[in-house]
């Protein structure tokens, strides 16, 4: 790391044309950043002065600008509510205090590893990602940060994560099985969505983290539940299609706990929500 | 006994003096001074289980800028000796290097560098040129003793080593026979224990700065528990005078074990060889991997009993990891069986065998609980299995069966820490009021009457409760030696001088209350300088549960001596006979009124009459260990969707004769109730097929954070040891040997499972479940 | 307006101000430098150096009215904040009444975690004068103790709590 300059730019505009230049990092939280900073890396650009800390709602969506922390979001009374709390009860499980002070959410989607919570979160909700480069702003699916050739932090900014309101009425289910209580890594990490009518599954989304640096949709079992009612043969029938995808990934003795929890946590959950109805 | 009772500083709650210190951040710990012209240290480990160095070639670092020393084994005395801080002659093997030209598990020191920074003595390791011969390694101990595994010891100068060729780094056989073995036998269970590699997590890294007096004298600034075994061993292992030495404790941030080790040889050579002070601070992952750590280990346990609750026989079985180099393998070893076995009647046959096997691991020593964690784990684990097999109540078994008041055991004398032991009695046991205080305050039989109605209707979580007895010891008898100093200031103040090392656990201020309390002042009128060879006398150092009863009574001694003293002055001043004479409050009485402040009788001793310093210096052995006792309960709750054990309550009655200090007692009893709840359900070193660790870092090995705990209550059971202090016994290391069992215990009292490997994380609980069921 | 940005110097280093304590201070720091290690060698060395991974919470500060881990930040991301160490709390002639209670509490063994423990607990009771037990142990999780267990600590927040609603 050979860092000769830094920067604090206030504004979208100045920090974009800050990460353009040659041998520029960004950094936002410093959660991660810091210590992982390549080592051509010679401008610093800070995120930190950036508006982008707020959390709100509009007509579509629950709003989190990139520079929110996991705290801010822990706190919100909107991410308290909607979503039956998930999003607040998801920023609680982020490893500790002292982090979620620092992580954004923002720093967080853009360094996919398998323990980070947003990208496990979008996955659950289908959540789109708004981007701002020199050519402008657009909101693409979150996924579509990844792989591409264009990278976060340098062709591009996140600025916002947007979770559609449509789910708002769903039931949703968030767990992370870990050793310990305060854990920046699990065994899996786990956020459910569900939608009955009738009944009947109409929307359902199994989404498992943990695993890979992308999270991973049960798209076998969700397509196999779409129309059904949660009696218990269709339950299980998903539970071991959800742990048979996850030892699709990787085989060995841990991917079978792994794999045991995907099934267990599945039924768990869709065992509840017929209950319930 | 009542005598506590009548205690005026003796048994109460003063602030520990450090506290406020501490919590303000000041400067306290061995990293918080700046001295001119510091180098910094970094050690080049070795990438490999086991390798011969054929060549090592540091010319190119030498030559970096601000690089001052690379040392390799060519530039160190060869002096076999051991890293174990125990008392001389060390009862472990000597069979360990400064620096050797072979390294013996992935984190061994390869070669030493000091440099101006610590960018430059970065790159520095990096340009060492190793040329290694890469060995066949041996990774399990039980792998090790086989026929044509690796000889991690090879070399011919070590000493003390049993059986090298077999990687048997210490061994010891005891047998009591009285007749057939499980003859008399109604049930006969044997089961075999697994530990892993547990590390003590100090917050604190090993952090030492060597520099020089005006007297060119080398002085050791470091965070140790054994300031004076530090001392000799740097002179042995560089082949210097001890007087050449001085070795300061400052605050040091927990050692548990981990600091009772002598790792400051490296820096001193690095000093010693640029004339210049140097700084080693390990890091997080050196901690892990290359300080020391817990003996993981195999335990065989075979038990016979009858159906009216008598323990007929006990077979002990204990094989030990010690890694790759022996520091306390026997002395730990035999701890597995000495401070367990006694714990209950054992009708007619005792075997105890035991083994420390070099493997190509990380080197395991001394930490809190010291095979006592080990041995309790499978023993209380077992005795609940018996008395399920017998149909009894596993409370009435152990109140049944466990050693009473006056009782003995063959294994006192036959087994003490790497020795022969002493004869010796209870002398004091409060373990039956500690079962029936745990008993009450957990709520135990109105919890197993709604637990067992709970779990027949709840399909997720299981609830259960299990219990564990346990003992450990008070220092070790006719080994363990204390010394101490008072002398007496003009305003009746006193500076207490003592080698006993505080690490946090409180000794300096618990050493003063009981100085505070022969001489009748308040223990703020008790200055207390501790753990400096040049200025404290000798103390064998923080380890074996040694300080309140061996220092503690060290301080009694010296004190009654002082109060001799001032008693002679006194009377001269008073114009009465010694005998008449009585301390109180700071004053001096005589039976008929007369008084006289202690004041004026150091100022009539230092400047009018007969001028002397009122000063004198006691030491103490002990020829006995009396136990503490302790009772422990736990109730989790157990998720069988997940296979997470949560503990909802843990309840340890502790007897530790009298509390010198009970906040102090309590929180030494919390935090190693935590330590063995932590290490119970998540800890663990992983490692690689080839030997590399996995986790070495806090992020990857799991300790307990405040989330991670809910009602865990330490009461003190108040006894009267009377060897010890006032009472005393010892208190700091009990508590950590009662998790393991009790949670086990309690386990099975939910989901009828037993687990004999630790830790229980979920993945092993949902297994166990598993096959139960299938 | 243009942002402030920092360039090395002849020495190799950034020249960087910031509020430290309440009094404004002027350092330089190499571009590698942690937080932690500019605040230990400015003398400040109430704050500790534990795992250097940012998981222990021994050398946690408050930053911007935050505590986060220092051993992770960047020395140079102190330009223009405001940080609160252990030694602007309080001091042994004027301690403050969390540094108080954590003593009476009997809070404090070792005290290597304990300035990471205090710094979090102001930073809690700032915020929440009245946490429940759930609320303290999860402001406190990211401060790791070995030597109490966290029961007297626990005990000490509460205390603290008490003591700063007089």
């Amino acid at each position: 790391m050979n860092i000769k300059q830094v920067y604090f730019p206030k504004t979208l505009k100045e920090a974009l044309s800050l990460t353009k230049k040659k041998n520029s990092v960004f950094i936002a939280g410093s959660s991660y950043s810091f210590k992982n900073i390549p080592s051509q890396a010679e401008i610093a650009v800070m995120g930190s002065n950036l508006p982008l800390t707020y959390i709100k709602k509009d007509s579509k969506n629950l709003i989190l600008g990139a520079g929110a922390t996991f705290a801010d979001m822990e706190e919100n009374k909107i991410c308290k509510t909607l979503f039956g709390g998930v999003l607040a009860k998801a920023a609680s499980a982020c490893s500790s205090q002292l982090i979620r002070n620092m992580a954004t959410v923002g720093g967080n989607l853009a360094h996919p590893n398998a323990f980070n919570l947003m990208p496990l979160l979008c996955s659950c909700m289908d959540a789109k990602v708004k981007i701002m480069s020199s050519s402008g702003t657009k909101t693409v699916l979150w996924k579509e940060i990844y792989g591409g050739k264009y990278k976060a932090g340098k062709d591009f900014l996140i600025t916002e994560i947007l979770f559609p309101l449509s789910y708002s009425k769903n039931i949703f289910y968030f767990e992370k099985v870990s050793k310990i209580k305060s854990s920046w890594d699990s065994y899996i990490t786990v956020c459910f969505s569900l939608e009955l009518k009738k009944s009947a599954v109409k929307n359902i989304s199994l989404a498992f983290s943990a695993l890979r640096a992308i999270p991973i949709r049960a798209l076998e079992a969700e397509k196999k539940l779409i129309g059904k009612t949660l009696d218990s043969q269709t339950i299980s029938e998903a539970a071991d299609l959800c742990a048979q995808e996850i030892l699709s990934v990787h085989k060995g003795s841990s991917w079978e706990y792994k794999a045991k929890l995907a099934g267990n946590l599945t039924s768990y959950f869709l065992s509840t929500a017929a209950e319930a109805k | 006994m009542n005598e506590t009772k009548n205690f005026k500083c003796v048994n109460k709650r003063v602030a520990k003096i450090d506290s406020l210190g501490l919590a303000c951040g000041e400067p306290m710990f061995a990293d918080d001074i700046d001295i001119k012209g510091l180098l910094h240290a970094k050690i080049l480990w070795s990438p490999h289980a086991h390798a011969k160095i054929k060549n090592i070639d540091v010319s190119k670092a030498l030559k970096i800028k601000g690089v001052k020393a690379v040392l390799t084994y060519k530039d160190v005395p060869r002096i076999p000796h051991t890293t174990a801080g125990q008392g001389y002659p060390e009862p472990s093997p000597y069979d360990t290097y400064v620096l050797d030209n072979k390294v013996r598990y992935v984190g061994d020191r390869v070669a030493a560098v000091a440099a101006e920074t610590l960018e430059a003595a970065e790159e520095a390791l990096a340009a060492i040129k190793v040329d290694y011969e890469i060995l066949p390694a041996v990774f399990d101990q039980l792998d090790a003793l086989k026929d044509g595994a690796p000889v991690i010891h090879d070399e011919k100068d070590s000493k003390n080593i049993p059986d090298a060729k077999r990687n048997i780094a210490a061994k010891f056989d005891f047998e009591v026979k009285n007749s057939e073995w499980f003859k008399e036998a109604d049930y006969v269970i044997e089961q075999t224990y697994r530990i892993p590699y547990f590390q003590h997590c100090a917050i604190e890294p090993h952090t030492t700065i060597c520099y020089f007096d005006h007297q060119n004298r080398l002085i050791i600034r470091t965070s140790t528990q054994v300031p004076f075994h530090v001392r000799r061993i740097v002179a042995q292992a560089l082949n210097i005078p001890v007087k050449n030495i001085r070795v300061i404790k400052p605050r040091i941030g927990g050692g548990f074990g981990s600091k009772q080790e002598v790792l400051e040889d490296i820096v001193a050579a690095l000093a010693l060889k640029t004339n210049n002070p140097v700084k080693l601070e390990y890091t997080r992952k050196e901690v892990f991997v290359s300080s020391r750590t817990r003996h993981p280990a195999f335990m065989r346990l075979k038990t016979g009993v009858k159906k009216d609750g008598t323990i007929t026989d006990a077979d002990m079985e204990i094989i030990l990891n010690t890694g790759a180099y022996g520091s306390h393998a026997l002395t730990v070893m035999m701890c597995s069986g000495s401070h367990t076995i006694p714990m209950y009647k054992v009708k007619n046959n005792i075997r105890f065998s035991g083994k420390s096997v070099y493997t190509n691991m990380p080197v395991a020593g001394a930490y809190r609980g010291y095979g006592a964690t080990q041995g309790f784990y499978g023993w209380e684990t077992q005795m609940d299995m018996m008395a399920e097999k017998i149909g009894m109540d596993p409370v009435e078994f152990r109140k049944k069966n466990y050693i009473k008041l006056g009782e003995g055991s063959p294994v006192f004398k036959a087994m003490g820490e790497g020795r022969e032991g002493v004869e010796q009695v209870i002398t004091s046991i409060g373990l039956d009021e500690a079962i029936e205080r745990g008993l009450k305050e957990i709520k135990w039989y109105d919890k197993k009457a709604e637990y067992e109605k709970f779990n027949k209707t709840s399909s997720r979580i299981k609830k259960g409760l299990g219990m564990a007895c346990l003992m450990q010891g008070s220092g070790i008898p006719e080994i363990d030696m204390a010394s101490a100093t008072i002398k007496m200031n003009e305003d009746g103040s006193f500076n207490l001088s003592v080698g006993a090392t505080d690490l946090g656990t409180g000794s300096d201020t618990i050493l003063a209350q009981i100085a505070a309390e022969v001489l009748c002042v308040p223990n703020t009128d008790i200055i207390v300088y501790s753990s400096d060879t040049d200025l404290t006398p000798f103390d064998v150092g923080a380890y074996a549960s040694s300080t309140t009863f061996i220092s503690g009574n060290a301080v009694r001694k010296t004190a009654e001596k002082v109060r001799d003293m001032i008693i002679e002055v006194a009377a001269k001043i008073l114009e009465e006979k010694a005998e008449n004479l009585y301390l109180a409050d700071k004053h001096v009485f005589s039976k008929d009124g007369k008084k006289v402040s202690f004041s004026e009788v150091a100022n009539t001793s230092l400047y009018y009459y007969n001028q002397h310093q009122i000063i004198a210096s006691a030491s103490h052995t002990a020829h006995t260990s009396p136990p503490p006792f302790s009772a422990h309960f736990a109730d989790i709750e157990a998720d069988t969707v997940t296979g997470e054990i949560t503990v909802k309550e843990y309840v340890s009655c502790i007897d530790c004769g009298t509390a010198v200090n009970p906040t102090l007692a309590e929180g030494q009893n919390d935090g190693a109730v935590v330590n063995g709840i932590s290490h119970t359900l998540a800890e663990g070193l992983e490692f690689s097929p080839n030997g590399t660790p996995l986790n070495a870092n806090f992020r990857r090995y799991k300790i307990f954070t405040s989330k991670d705990i809910e009602k865990i209550k330490t009461i003190l059971i108040p006894t009267y040891e009377p060897n010890g202090p006032f009472g005393a016994k010892s208190v700091s290391e009990i508590g950590i040997n009662g998790p393991l069992p009790a949670i086990n215990n309690a386990i099975y009292d939910a989901l009828k499972i037993r687990l004999f490997e630790a830790p229980f994380t979920p993945d092993k609980v949902l297994s166990a479940l598993e096959k139960k069921v299938g | 307006m243009k942002s402030e940005n920092l360039t090395l110097n002849k020495n190799g280093k950034f020249e960087i101000n910031f509020t430290l304590n309440g009094k404004e201070i002027s350092a330089q720091v190499k571009p590698k430098e942690t937080l932690l290690e500019a605040l230990r060698a400015l003398g400040y060395k109430g704050t500790k150096k534990g795992c250097d991974t940012g998981d222990c919470g021994s050398c946690a500060v408050i930053f911007n009215g935050k505590p986060k881990v220092s051993c992770l930040m960047p020395a140079f991301a102190a330009h223009k904040a405001e940080i609160i160490t252990i030694e602007g709390i309080g001091s042994v002639s004027k301690p403050h009444p969390i540094q108080e209670a954590f003593v009476e509490a009997g809070a404090v063994q070792c005290g290597y975690c304990i300035p990471g423990m205090i710094i979090s607990t102001k930073a809690l009771l700032d915020k929440n004068p009245n946490p429940s037990e759930e609320e303290i142990k999860h402001s406190l999780d990211g401060n790791l103790c070995r030597c109490t267990g966290y029961v007297k600590q626990i005990e000490a927040v509460k205390l603290a709590a008490k003591k700063l609603a007089k």
